[in-house]
């Protein structure tokens, strides 16, 4: 039989041919589903997009997180088009950047400035450099599992990097305050700055909320060690507060740093920080060629415009506790039981008693299958082009695809 | 992963005893040279470290049989070497001290018919490549030989070299099992650290080759996986961090074993 995917297929023996691993990072099929998941993607708009094969799916991915208000919005598109008309990459930034620092800056409470860049990394990278520079002190606290970007410091893959890379960065388990203390007892005075996410959503792995208290104390602790508490808002940012997701948590950190949903899928990040830190961050250098682009930067002024005018964050979480409801009622019909987790966007669940994957690979299969796009192994983002009537349509694909697994597996 | 950075001499004489030398037990099954002279041998053969592991060989009626684990039977030959080194050197036809024969001289006779099985095993981990181009029978056996020591080296190194350690320590630990398609081969890689060549079942993550071209590759260290695993060729499923970090393991025997792994062809 043919395969579904076989210009995916096609595309990827070229691609083999002249990229290592064909195609590389995150969205390597390796990572997710080989062979029974699209690899390219042809076009999109809203909450859907359409494969080189032409299959269509409502997409639960969102590109990994940049997309937040739906593919190709209008609005957001016609302003990067304006934007691009004038120009993108001059000899000099356009005013744009300057406007688009101010609203971030109105926007995150504890902050007095901002930078860009382009990824995530960008910023995480630059931010515990900026930590180094204002304490003069060289460790860095991390979760330990927690994703921060692709460089030596941090990277989750294997090669390239050496024990050097990694001298001054310790690693302590998230909700652990008993770990974290011990460490900065043992680093007394030496600890620059601690860098966490907002919740934890490892891959591999159900996402875990901040224990009650726990970044809070980090945050005293971090306060009154003189260590910058830096907020890696690169997955959540702008989906649980516009603010920045300390505000949903209820913490404050130090230095913020943005990506993904910033520019609805235009290349940009941000990191926003406190005044104290303010002539730390002009000292450490900060640049790339397309780093100050204005067409992102467009796109991002008027993507934070829609977020506030049409309450997204909100609907987001509406669709979300739908999903959350519809998905455990599903499995429950079928004699799953699940660890629902993460906040409602950015939901992820796996199978209880199941430490494989070999349950969500096969559920995600049967999704692709049947038109909705997520991942196995990694946490969803939801878009606010999702309606009601997508939704509906993702908790029938889903009715279906456990039934489908209670066939695969029938001790459930 | 429990266990204790070692000297690289230590960790390679743990893969020359423990990994290389059991494969002899598959050589005799499967190479109809290795049974001829198989079956005219009679020894039981220990190989050891002084305060360091040990292996003992029992030849008999046409079966050979490897012991690396704690409890090992009685041997008619023990060869012990001072030092980790001094086994290396031997494994690797550098000149060395010679070992404490231990044991009762009229055995050492026996030791021709081991060396013998030594140099034919030595032929099929490092065969030419026009062997390997023109038959096919002798490259199965020696991916299926290379594999077994592979998969018997990976716990070595995961519980001692340094970067293997830190990769392993980074996931829950599981079961990995490898599935080579053109012989019944499955190795499983646990938490226990013992490699099996049965099917475990519940593995934890699987890695599937889909012919003995992909599986050859991967061997030799020349597979770009992630482009095989997009092309169907190598199967990954379950929990793929766990076999990224054997990956790491694996990659790292080659730091060890290289070139490809040889026994001795002089004592
Ligand atoms: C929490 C977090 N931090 C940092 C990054 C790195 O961002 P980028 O891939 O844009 O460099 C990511 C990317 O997924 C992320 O999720």
């Amino acid at each position: 039989m043919e395969s579904p995917f076989s210009r995916s297929h096609a595309l990827f023996s070229r691609a083999a041919a002249v990229i290592p691993g064909g195609i590389f990072g995150h969205t390597s099929p390796a990572a997710s589903l080989p062979g029974a998941s699209p690899y390219f993607a042809q076009n999109a708009q809203g909450c859907r997009y359409t494969d080189v094969d032409g299959h269509e799916y409502i997409d639960l991915l969102c590109g990994y997180g940049p997309i937040i208000l739906g593919y190709n919005h209008p609005e957001v598109e016609a302003a990067a088009a304006r934007q691009a008309r004038d120009g993108n990459c001059f000899n000099h930034p356009a005013p744009v950047m300057v406007e688009l620092a101010e609203r971030l800056v109105a926007l995150v409470d504890f902050a007095s400035w901002a930078v860009f860049g382009k990824n995530g990394a960008d910023m995480t990278s630059w931010a515990i450099q900026v930590a180094r520079e204002h304490t003069q002190r060289k460790k860095i606290l991390k979760i330990a599992g927690a994703y921060h970007g692709a460089h030596p410091w941090c990277t989750p893959g294997h090669g390239g990097w050496i024990p050097e890379d990694r001298e001054h960065i310790h690693a302590f388990p998230w909700n652990d305050l008993d770990a974290f203390h011990t460490l900065l007892k043992r680093f007394r005075n030496q600890v620059a700055g601690v860098i966490v996410t907002a919740f934890h959503h490892p891959a591999f792995g159900d996402s875990i909320l901040p224990a009650p208290g726990f970044l809070p104390s980090l945050q005293d602790s971090c306060q009154r060690a003189g260590i910058v508490l830096i907020l890696d808002d690169v997955r959540s940012g702008f989906r649980l507060h516009l603010g920045g997701s300390h505000r949903h948590f209820g913490f404050e950190p130090d230095l913020i740093c943005f990506s993904k949903a910033l520019g609805n899928g235009h290349p940009i990040s941000a990191a926003l920080g406190r005044e104290n830190l303010r002539i730390a961050a002009s000292k450490v250098f900060l640049t790339g060629s397309f780093w100050q682009s204005a067409v992102p930067m467009a796109a991002a002024l008027r993507c934070l415009e829609i977020l506030e005018r049409e309450n997204v964050i909100a609907h987001l979480e509406q669709i979300g506790a739908i999903l959350r409801a519809g998905f455990l009622s599903a499995a429950g019909r079928h004699g799953f039981s699940l660890h629902y987790s993460g906040p409602d966007a950015m939901p992820f669940f796996t199978f209880a008693n199941e430490r494989n994957f070999l349950r969500n690979q096969a559920f995600c299969r049967a999704m692709i299958r049947n038109g909705v796009f997520l991942h196995p192994h990694h946490n969803w983002f939801l878009c606010a082009a999702l309606q009601d009537k997508d939704v509906q349509e993702i908790l029938r694909a889903a009715d279906g695809a456990f039934r489908l697994l209670r066939e695969e597996f029938p001790q459930g | 992963m429990p266990g204790s950075a070692l000297t690289f001499d230590q960790i390679l004489s743990r893969l020359h005893l423990h990994a290389v030398l059991p494969a002899l037990e598959t050589l005799v099954k499967f190479c109809p040279e290795a049974q001829h002279i198989a079956r005219a041998a009679d020894f039981s053969l220990r190989m050891s470290v002084l305060r360091g592991s040990a292996t003992t060989l029992v030849c008999r009626a046409g079966t050979l049989t490897a012991h690396c684990g704690p409890s090992q039977p009685r041997a008619e030959i023990a060869l012990c070497f001072l030092t980790a080194r001094s086994l290396n050197r031997l494994f690797n036809n550098q000149s060395a001290l010679p070992p404490l024969p231990l044991g009762w001289p009229w055995h050492l006779g026996k030791l021709r018919k081991f060396l013998a099985l030594t140099r034919l095993l030595d032929a099929h981990l490092q065969p030419s490549p026009e062997k390997l181009a023109t038959d096919s029978e002798f490259r199965r056996l020696h991916l299926r030989l290379l594999l077994q020591v592979l998969a018997a080296a990976a716990p070595v190194v995961g519980q001692h070299d340094a970067i293997a350690r830190a990769a392993l320590a980074e996931v829950s630990p599981g079961i990995l099992e490898f599935r080579a398609p053109t012989f019944d081969f499955v190795a499983t890689l646990g938490s226990e650290n013992k490699p099996s060549i049965h099917s475990a079942a519940g593995s934890t993550a699987t890695i599937s080759f889909r012919d003995d071209d992909t599986l050859a590759a991967a061997l030799h260290g020349e597979l770009d996986a992630q482009a095989a695993i997009g092309l169907g060729c190598l199967e990954v499923c379950g929990l793929i961090p766990l076999a990224d970090a054997w990956g790491v393991a694996l990659d790292r025997v080659e730091a060890y074993l290289q070139p490809a792994p040889a026994v001795a062809t002089a004592a």
